[in-house]
């Protein structure tokens, strides 16, 4: 008699610009994990352009997952379910790769699942760092900007998040005002270095405000309303340092509401936790280093998981199932993929937020 | 010559699937809407495997429009999905060649099938009788203007914008007859399919026709 293997799940993810799949199994272990970025082709429109890719994952996705296949060394039938991505996010893409996993799960009699994108970044601690419930999440990417107390599977409260912009939307606009290329974060961070971020006045929006919530389009506007002020077009030197004066302001706010939901997290839990950072932006060197200080501050450790894990990806999504999977949860072949779907869908609503919040 | 093959098409307004065996659909499933299809497709595929049987397959082929981009996405994603799971390809057939094949015109009339592209332009292809050639996009009044005197006999009409196309035509004095209209039928789709293979043609793969580019433009300056 064989020992009971640990589960296995297909994760696909295709609700941005990222075309990913990958194969994790219930001991964490990461099988296969294949990402083909789609970054190139949408720099010249200086985002992403939805069309394109839906397009492009289409064009992808199945070599993609036949590519996680063979670097597992498994076949279809080796696994337990297909999950897939289901929302929120570019509502085209997400409907390929829900579509990908529903003709895989139907044809292999296999569960699908269809995983909450942003409970796919929630969890990803548990994933890299085996990390216990409770723990305060800052989500910090292209499309989301969050703070959420996560205390099981399924179970989210959200502390704040944007009523504008998200934070890499922020820095991809205001790479562009400066003429800086896409996507904007890391040009941002390395034109930064050489920047005086005491030169230009920036707001620090929302700062000292109660509550966690986050508004990053004022900032922007004051970067656009500065580089309009410069006797001519900004020379290298000012764009130096409008970029390190506003990734100081980012820091700074993102630094700001992350003390008080530190705060209110030790109100809900007075011992234990950590300060999780997820999402492309817990790339940056600036607003990785104001989070440890809070972290530090609260008495909590800093939990940031690898890159590669912190933007979008596939193992995210796969072990999301597998965490959903073990409490008997999958969905049916009828599922309606969600281009808004709240991970805490009784949280108020941001004062002023629009309808992506 | 005992092929089978599971037949997807999402590409219009319904959602259809067909299991085609031995020279006949076994099971079929239709649903005729304009939205939803990411949700309706995939229980449709599945109620047609379990009652026509899921094993030996030998291909599944999905329609690869042009259509709306989203419901070919949807078909050709799950066609793909089903391709994965099965080991058999993942195989293409054009929408116009089903819209075509629903038609039934006699050999070599001619016959125009002309898709809804959501925008003025029709998606249109011509077959037989001097109409013959690849796709393209145009209004339905510049291709009335085109086909002004074309023959005596009349133009056989198709597709999910024939009414709109035979409009058209008629109000320029083109002679037509609506021949089929409506969305395209995976057991139609199933039929041609099965004749071309049969007939020791080839499917492409399973990949889009979307016969228009994204709507986007390059930023002044970028």
């Amino acid at each position: 008699m064989t020992t009971p293997r640990p589960l296995r799940i297909l994760g696909i993810e295709t609700s941005c610009d990222e075309t990913a799949a990958a194969i994790v199994d219930g001991d964490r272990r990461i099988l296969a994990d294949r990402i083909l970025s789609q970054t190139a082709i949408h720099v010249p429109y200086g985002g992403i352009v939805p069309e394109i890719a839906a397009r492009a994952h289409l064009d992808h996705l199945d070599g993609l997952i036949r590519d996680a296949l063979a670097e597992a060394d498994l076949r279809i039938a080796d696994l337990d379910a297909i999950a897939a991505t289901g929302g929120p996010g570019l509502i085209g893409g997400v409907m390929v790769g829900v579509m990908a996993a529903k003709g895989i799960a139907l044809t292999a009699r296999l569960p699908f699942l269809a995983v909450n994108h942003l409970e796919g970044h929630a969890l990803t601690p548990r994933l890299s760092h085996g990390l216990a419930f409770p723990y305060l999440l800052l989500l910090v990417s292209g499309g989301h900007t969050q703070l959420l107390v996560v205390e099981g599977v399924g179970r989210y409260a959200r502390l704040g998040t944007t009523i504008d912009d998200a934070a890499g939307e922020a820095f991809d606009k205001t790479a562009k005002l400066l003429g800086l290329p896409y996507p904007g974060g890391p040009a941002i961070e390395r034109a930064a270095r050489d920047g005086d971020p005491a030169r230009f006045a920036l707001p620090r929006p929302m700062l000292g405000r109660p509550g966690c919530d986050f508004s990053f389009s004022g900032l922007k506007t004051a970067v656009r309303n500065a580089v309009a002020a410069l006797p001519g077009p900004p020379a290298p030197q000012d764009v130096a340092d409008m970029a390190a004066a506003f990734q100081a302001a980012v820091a700074a706010v993102v630094a700001d509401r992350c003390r008080r939901a530190a705060a209110l997290f030790r109100q809900r839990h007075p011992t234990g936790g950590a300060l999780v950072v997820a999402g492309g932006v817990a790339a940056n060197g600036a607003i990785r280093s104001a989070l440890e200080r809070i972290a530090a501050e609260a008495g909590m450790p800093f939990v940031a998981p690898p890159h590669r894990l912190c933007t979008d990806n596939g193992a995210m999504i796969a072990w999301a199932a597998i965490e959903r999977f073990r409490l008997g949860q999958q969905d049916g072949l009828d599922f309606a993929p969600r281009p808004r779907w709240p991970l805490d869908p009784g949280a108020p609503k941001a004062i002023g937020a629009g309808v992506k919040a | 010559m005992g092929l089978t093959l599971l037949v997807i098409d999402s590409a219009g307004g319904a959602c259809s699937a067909a299991l085609w065996r031995d020279g006949a659909a076994v099971a079929t499933r239709r649903l005729v809407t304009d939205r939803g299809h990411a949700q309706h497709l995939a229980p449709l595929v599945a109620t047609v495997l379990e009652e026509g049987g899921r094993g030996d397959l030998d291909a599944v082929v999905a329609t690869t429009g042009p259509g709306s981009f989203t419901g070919l996405r949807v078909g050709l994603a799950l066609a793909h999905g089903v391709a994965l799971a099965s080991g058999v390809p993942a195989l293409g057939i054009s929408s116009f060649a089903v819209h075509a094949a629903a038609a039934q015109a006699g050999a070599g009339q001619a016959l125009l099938v002309a898709i809804d592209s959501r925008r003025d332009e029709l998606f249109l292809q011509g077959f037989g009788d001097g109409l013959a050639g690849e796709p393209f996009a145009a209004t339905p009044a510049a291709i009335a203007e085109r086909l002004r005197g074309h023959s005596e006999r009349p133009i056989a009409i198709a597709g999910d914008a024939a009414r709109q196309l035979a409009a058209a035509l008629s109000a320029a004095g083109v002679a037509a007859e609506i021949r089929a209209d409506g969305p395209a039928d995976a057991t139609v789709a199933a039929a041609v399919a099965a004749r071309r293979l049969a007939a020791g043609g080839q499917l492409p793969p399973a990949r889009p026709s979307y016969l228009r580019a994204p709507d986007v433009t390059i930023p002044v300056g970028a």
